[in-house]
């Protein structure tokens, strides 16, 4: 077993030159997190602000239930996806196992719940007066959402960064939803798992290394989005 | 909130029926009203004591507070016209992010197509009725209170509301913006809307008022006040 310096030189030689199955894991990854998060955006935004600005029977419940799918392990939400997809599950005929589409919707299912809660905890810390003075001035209800979503922006922003974060570093539910298939399914947290178990560490701490500056870009735009959102009087 | 067409030249704004509301989870009536009607021409100062419910009123008017029981009817100026428009300005107005001129120009762009030309005419003189022509571009959330206060009714102003709620409007204000703000309004009056002004002293606004409405001990008096500013009515 190489030491620990040639590995992590040989994976940042990976990285440089410009490895093709190496690109193509990272693509995967990225396409499969990012097409989730567009389609989680807006259902997952609407109804963080229903729950936040009515009042309806079962609010409460649903509110307990978001918070609850947050702490669902994704190999859990993986196995449930894995039942429905398979032949005899009752979206069997749907052939979506082991394909990208099943990576999205089990990656979409996990972050719905975090979109939900922090979208509902931003636009409950609105200004309502927001909403209400944009109705005054005859804006249509669209227009009112509109202005009220300019003023939580930042907030909204770090909620769709958390939740990118949480999909992209995800390993349990790619796995058993996309089958882990070279050049098609295999995503950069599964084959590191992979890599790793075949003994070829170069690539999993290259893959880990991409992570890891992803997380670090994310999290220096979070600082960067709640510097800019600071209280400010209106 | 109902919403009819007038019953001919009766000219009624609004009618409240059997208005009874209540704070959640709180069996006592903030009001108990039975009916009061509010008609073109009349400009009522709102009068009761700090937590007496005016904002709540003011708020069941505009729609933005849900009626819990009873009803609050509109009326249309005459068959198959507009909705009446209201509009409620908060005691401490919120504002949009970005300059004096984008909060202004976000009324233009709900007002309907055939309206805004008239409206992106009448931005100047209305900047210049309310004193802020020289803070045209200036980032709104620097602005001090009065001239908040200003922007605020100039939206409104640029809207041409039928009924214009104003709650407690010149608190805290110095007497040009009061004289600025009064110019503003006078100038909606003129133009054939109705105002409400809750108000706990005196002051030009409130002398624009013709009726007084107390609310106390949970129900609403009306009665005439001696209208102190002769106006020009024109009959919309």
């Amino acid at each position: 077993m190489a030491s620990l310096t040639e590995t992590f030189v040989a994976a940042v030689e990976l990285l440089v030159s410009g490895d093709d199955a190496l690109w193509a894991i990272i693509g995967v990854s990225f396409r499969v997190s990012f097409s989730a998060l567009v389609l989680a955006i807006v259902p997952a935004t609407l109804i963080g602000f229903a729950l936040a600005y009515w009042r309806f029977p079962g609010r409460w419940l649903l509110l307990s239930l978001t918070h609850t799918l947050m702490a669902v392990p994704t190999v859990v939400v993986g196995l449930i996806l894995f039942m429905l997809l398979s032949r005899a599950g009752p979206l069997g005929d749907w052939r979506l196992l082991f394909t990208q589409d099943a990576m999205i919707i089990g990656q979409f299912l996990l972050c719905m719940p975090l979109l939900v809660s922090m979208s509902h905890s931003a636009f409950q810390g609105a200004d309502k007066r927001a909403w209400e003075t944009a109705k005054m001035l005859g804006a249509s209800p669209f227009r009112c959402l509109w202005v009220l979503m300019l003023e939580v922006r930042y907030a909204l922003y770090a909620c769709f960064i958390a939740a990118f974060a949480r999909i992209i570093a995800e390993v349990g539910c790619a796995m058993m939803v996309g089958g882990n298939i070279l050049n098609y399914t295999r995503s950069i947290t599964t084959a590191i798992a992979l890599e790793t178990l075949k003994g070829e560490y170069a690539q999993g701490v290259a893959l880990g290394l991409v992570l890891f500056i992803l997380a670090m870009v994310l999290n220096v735009g979070m600082g960067l989005l709640r510097g800019k959102g600071q209280l400010a009087s209106r | 909130m109902e919403k009819h067409d007038s019953p001919t030249d009766t000219r009624d704004l609004l009618s409240i029926e059997r208005l009874h509301q209540s704070w959640p989870d709180q069996a006592e009536a903030l009001f108990d009203i039975e009916h009061v009607s509010w008609s073109a021409g009349q400009h009522v100062w709102l009068q009761g004591a700090n937590g007496s419910g005016k904002t709540t009123f003011m708020r069941l008017l505009s729609g933005l507070e849900p009626v819990q029981q009873g009803r609050i009817d509109l009326f249309k100026k005459r068959s198959g016209a507009e909705e009446p428009r209201i509009c409620y300005l908060h005691q401490t107005p919120y504002l949009f992010a970005g300059s004096v001129e984008r909060n202004l120009q976000f009324v233009i762009r709900s007002l309907a197509s055939a309206q805004r030309p008239a409206a992106r005419v009448a931005l100047d003189l209305g900047l210049q009725l309310a004193g802020l022509e020289g803070l045209r571009h200036q980032d709104a959330v620097t602005l001090s209170g009065g001239e908040r206060q200003r922007l605020a009714l100039l939206r409104a102003w640029l809207l041409q509301p039928d009924i214009l709620l104003l709650d407690e409007p010149a608190a805290n204000l110095d007497d040009d913006s009061v004289v600025l703000m009064h110019r503003l309004v006078t100038d909606l009056i003129e133009k054939g809307a109705s105002i409400m002004v809750s108000s706990h002293q005196k002051n030009l606004l409130t002398k624009l008022c013709n009726t007084r409405w107390l609310i106390a001990s949970g129900t609403l008096t009306a009665s005439s006040l001696e209208a102190a500013a002769s106006l020009r009515c024109r009959p919309a």
